[in-house]
């Protein structure tokens, strides 16, 4: 399969990773080996494979996404790219609300609503990194590789 | 062949030049006519050998006695010899051979090494000093004209008749001709002291002008307007001479309004290089009036300079005239009063009494307080610095003075230098030339070009400078030269080559009432613009300077033009990148009730150079933020539209859902104005992104436009595309 992964959402105004970024992306590359994958993302970030495309425009992005089977990415801005030329893909939540932050033609795997916060409004700034909050990458690399099947919000657990 | 050699001589010791004559010259015939000499020099030349001496017991004059002496000779070539020549070094007879050469020609009557020109026969003749004349010449038109005596003249009055009746007047073989001290002609053996005898007769100088105006009458009808060859007299068919010509083509440029008085204004040749003023002449010389009525029209009168009941002019032109009235530098100073510019020239650092008829001598910039001094050359070059011989001072008060503003950013080695060139070199060129470097500070001046381009604008009168700028945009730096003082601040870019007639053009139109002229600024190879009348809320905002269109009245000028400073401050709220700041300064000069003018012959090319430039401010938040400011002063216009306007400060996932709405939002809005992050999202849409700060200044509330805040409101749990659309649609 040909696969973008958008692993990362933006670092915090207070220097802090965002808590929306997916602590297992290392696992569902690996278990994805053999696969086409591209990354995207911005200069300074991790590259999990060896085929990163840092800083590319929105237009650049457009047409990856149409040479891509499918995508992967956290709630970041790449989701709503995505759906904005109707592309489908796998949206990994964790405690923001993917009924109001994602949209419906994507498979939006969210561990639990018990994991989201409070205050979907409030300022990123204020949350902390929960690891328990995200589902496995066995549960993200399906979701990949099944992608012709059923979309819909997958609750683990 | 027999050469005769004729020499009058009166009180000047003769026998040096027959020394000469006796050592360098073998076979010829020398004749000495003692034309009321003293009876000691008659008797010592009657007891030399060699000659024949003709004796006058009076003085004949020099044609009297030229007359006798060739009356008596006996050569088939006369030689006129004056009696303070020597006869250089030489071997035997080479001056006679030099003479006799062109002779070889049978039309060629006569021959001598000097050629002069006769300012009132306005003609060429040889200097009778040494002069070789074929005897037929004689035969054929007479001797000298001894109404001439006791002489000048009558040599230019022979060589005319001899002209006159077919033969030829020219030059024997001589190399160039060098002054010193005498006359040394070129490699003609010869020495003449000059003007030994004449020039220290009684009454010597109403002689040369009762001869002067002898010829006058009898070739050159022009001499009695010339008033003895100091007044420049001419006619509106004749070759205007290159000093005349320049100080009126300079005049024409600089001169302040319509109504225009000219003082000592002789045949009134102004009008050639004047056009479209209210001209009036005057001059104390009724004949020259005369002639200035018959060549220019009802424009003149006869008047005392000093008697003259000054009314109120625009401009009053004084070109050679101060320096014949004694109280010329007061009467400098008191026309001021008269007039808003005072245009004038006078011969600079004149010696006294170099001509009888200047009252006053060693005139210079500072014999003249209050104006601006520039000098003529003999040739018409007008420059800072004086050019030699026969400079005139010329000087200015009143006079608009126009400074050229060229901002400018990285490009030192490309189009700048061509720029400057193209400005220095206009035909009515720029008084003061500013660059203003927002860029790398460089010292231009170790560069050659402009070590070059800094020579020539000093040549040419222009005073230049350099003004380093904060990198903060060419506003500020416009916004600095409103307050250099000059009447007129003409804006180039530094990729803009204006066509040399741009300056001259655009002065042209700034009339009073005028805030500003621009013409064409054009593009090479690119099509032209689209058609624009000018309007401040045409959509897009063409403009007429975009293309080679009809004159008019426009409300917005573009990029580069002429403008009068001070009416209005360029808006300090742009960012580097100063877009749209020419649009928003012009156009509130035009609210502030003043003209502006599309001028079409006023052509710049704009090079576009991709390089470096003023606006090269790459971040696109500039011209966002730039735009807003635009479309704040189009709302404090009453020309804002009825455009929506969404202030987005979110992240870029959110632009994105956002911008899947902008069709919704276009379908009800006539315009949609987006202050936003990522202006990017929006490419391709008909849409106006602005910056945030832009999007405040223009009204929008971030509380009010907070979608988060929007949804926490209403514990929103809807997809966010519902929650923009809840927001704005």
């Amino acid at each position: 399969m040909k696969i973008i992964i958008s692993p990362y959402s933006r670092r915090l105004r207070n220097g802090n990773e965002n808590p929306k970024n997916y602590p297992f992306w290392d696992n569902v590359t690996q278990k994805l080996a053999g696969h086409e994958i591209v990354q995207v993302g911005v200069v300074g970030e991790l590259g999990l494979v060896t085929d990163f495309r840092p800083n590319l425009r929105l237009d650049e992005l457009r047409e990856l996404l149409k040479w891509c089977d499918t995508w992967a990415s956290v709630d970041n801005f790449f989701q709503h790219l995505a759906w904005s030329v109707g592309k489908p893909g796998v949206v990994i939540w964790g405690q923001s609300d993917p009924e109001i932050f994602g949209h419906r033609e994507n498979v939006n795997l969210l561990k639990g609503r018990e994991f989201l916060r409070a205050n979907q409004f409030d300022i990123w700034e204020t949350a902390k990194m929960n690891v328990k909050a995200f589902v496995s990458s066995d549960v993200v690399v399906s979701a990949i590789l099944g992608f012709n099947h059923d979309k819909q919000i997958h609750h683990e657990g | 062949m027999k050469i005769s050699i004729v020499i009058p001589t009166y009180t000047h010791d003769v026998m040096p030049c027959l020394r000469s004559v006796f050592q360098y010259t073998s076979g010829a015939e020398i004749i000495v006519v003692a034309n009321g000499s003293p009876p000691p020099k008659v008797a010592a030349l009657r007891n030399l050998p060699g000659i024949r001496l003709i004796e006058s017991p009076e003085p004949l004059g020099y044609a009297g006695a030229v007359n006798v002496g060739v009356k008596n000779s006996t050569g088939d070539y006369i030689v006129l010899l004056n009696d303070d020549c020597l006869l250089l070094e030489q071997p035997v007879n080479r001056w006679l051979d030099q003479l006799l050469a062109p002779f070889s020609s049978p039309t060629v009557g006569l021959t001598g090494p000097l050629y002069g020109y006769s300012a009132p026969a306005d003609a060429n003749f040889l200097v009778f000093f040494c002069v070789m004349i074929r005897r037929a010449v004689f035969d054929a038109i007479g001797y000298l004209d001894e109404s001439f005596n006791p002489g000048a003249g009558e040599d230019t009055d022979f060589c005319i008749r001899a002209e006159q009746a077919g033969f030829k007047v020219v030059t024997a073989t001589v190399g160039p001709t060098r002054p010193e001290g005498g006359l040394v002609i070129g490699d003609f053996p010869i020495y003449h002291k000059g003007e030994a005898t004449v020039a220290h007769l009684p009454g010597w100088e109403e002689t040369f002008k009762k001869n002067a105006q002898k010829l006058l009458e009898k070739y050159n009808k022009k001499w009695r307007l010339s008033n003895y060859c100091e007044r420049a007299v001419i006619g509106a068919a004749d070759d205007a001479p290159p000093r005349e010509r320049a100080r009126y083509e300079w005049a024409a440029k600089r001169i302040v309004g319509r109504k225009v008085l000219e003082i000592g204004c002789s045949s009134g040749y102004a009008l050639r290089f004047l056009k479209d003023v209210d001209y009036h002449g005057i001059d104390k010389d009724p004949a020259v009036i005369e002639y200035a009525r018959r060549q220019f029209g009802d424009h003149f009168e006869v008047a005392d300079i000093n008697a003259y009941d000054y009314g109120q002019y625009d401009t009053i032109i004084a070109f050679e005239v101060l320096e014949h009235l004694d109280n010329g530098r007061e009467l400098a100073q008191k026309l001021k009063n008269h007039c808003r510019c005072l245009l004038a020239t006078c011969p600079y650092d004149e010696t006294p009494l170099w001509v009888s008829w200047h009252k006053l001598s060693h005139l210079v910039p500072d014999s003249f307080p209050g104006f601006k001094a520039r000098y003529i050359s003999a040739g018409g070059e007008i420059a800072t610095h004086p050019m030699g011989p026969e400079t005139i001072l010329l000087m200015s008060w009143g006079e608009p003075e126009v400074l050229c503003f060229v901002p400018t950013r990285g490009r030192y080695e490309t189009t700048l230098p061509l720029t400057l060139a193209a400005v220095i070199n206009q035909t009515r060129p720029p008084d003061r030339v500013v660059i203003y470097d927002d860029g790398d500070h460089r010292d231009l001046r170790e560069i050659p070009i402009y070590r070059s381009l800094f020579m020539l604008a000093e040549r040419k009168g222009i005073s230049w400078e350099v003004v380093f700028g904060d990198g903060s945009g060419q506003h500020r730096g416009h916004q600095i030269s409103q307050g250099m003082g000059a009447a007129f601040v003409w804006r180039v870019d530094d990729d803009e080559i204006p066509e040399p007639d741009v300056l001259e053009i655009l002065l042209r139109d700034m009339g009073d009432g005028v805030g500003a002229v621009g013409g064409p600024c054009l593009v090479p190879g690119m099509p032209d613009g689209p058609p624009s009348v000018g309007k401040i809320t045409e959509p897009g905002l063409p403009s007429p300077q975009w293309r080679v269109g009809q004159r008019m009245d426009v409300e917005h000028l573009h990029s580069t033009f002429l403008y009068r400073p001070g009416i209005v401050d360029y808006d300090s709220r742009l960012s580097p990148a100063a877009h749209r700041e020419e649009t928003i300064f012009t156009h509130e000069i035009f609210r502030r009730g003043k003209r502006l003018i599309y001028e079409p012959r006023a052509v710049t090319w704009h090079l576009r150079n991709p390089e470096g430039g003023i606006r090269s401010h790459s971040d696109r938040r500039n011209w966002d933020h730039d735009e807003g400011v635009f479309r704040l002063k189009m709302a404090e216009w009453g020309r804002g539209t009825d455009g929506k306007l969404v202030y987005l400060d979110s992240g870029l996932g959110d632009h994105i859902v956002f911008s899947t709405l902008v069709p919704e939002l276009l379908a009800r809005h006539k315009k949609l104005v987006v202050a936003c992050c990522y202006p990017e999202v929006f490419g391709g849409m008909a849409v106006e992104c602005v910056s945030l700060e832009c999007g405040k200044m223009m009204g929008a509330d971030p509380e009010t436009h907070n979608v988060y805040k929007w949804m926490a409101d209403r514990a929103w749990n809807r997809p966010l595309v519902d929650a923009y659309r809840g927001l704005y649609l």
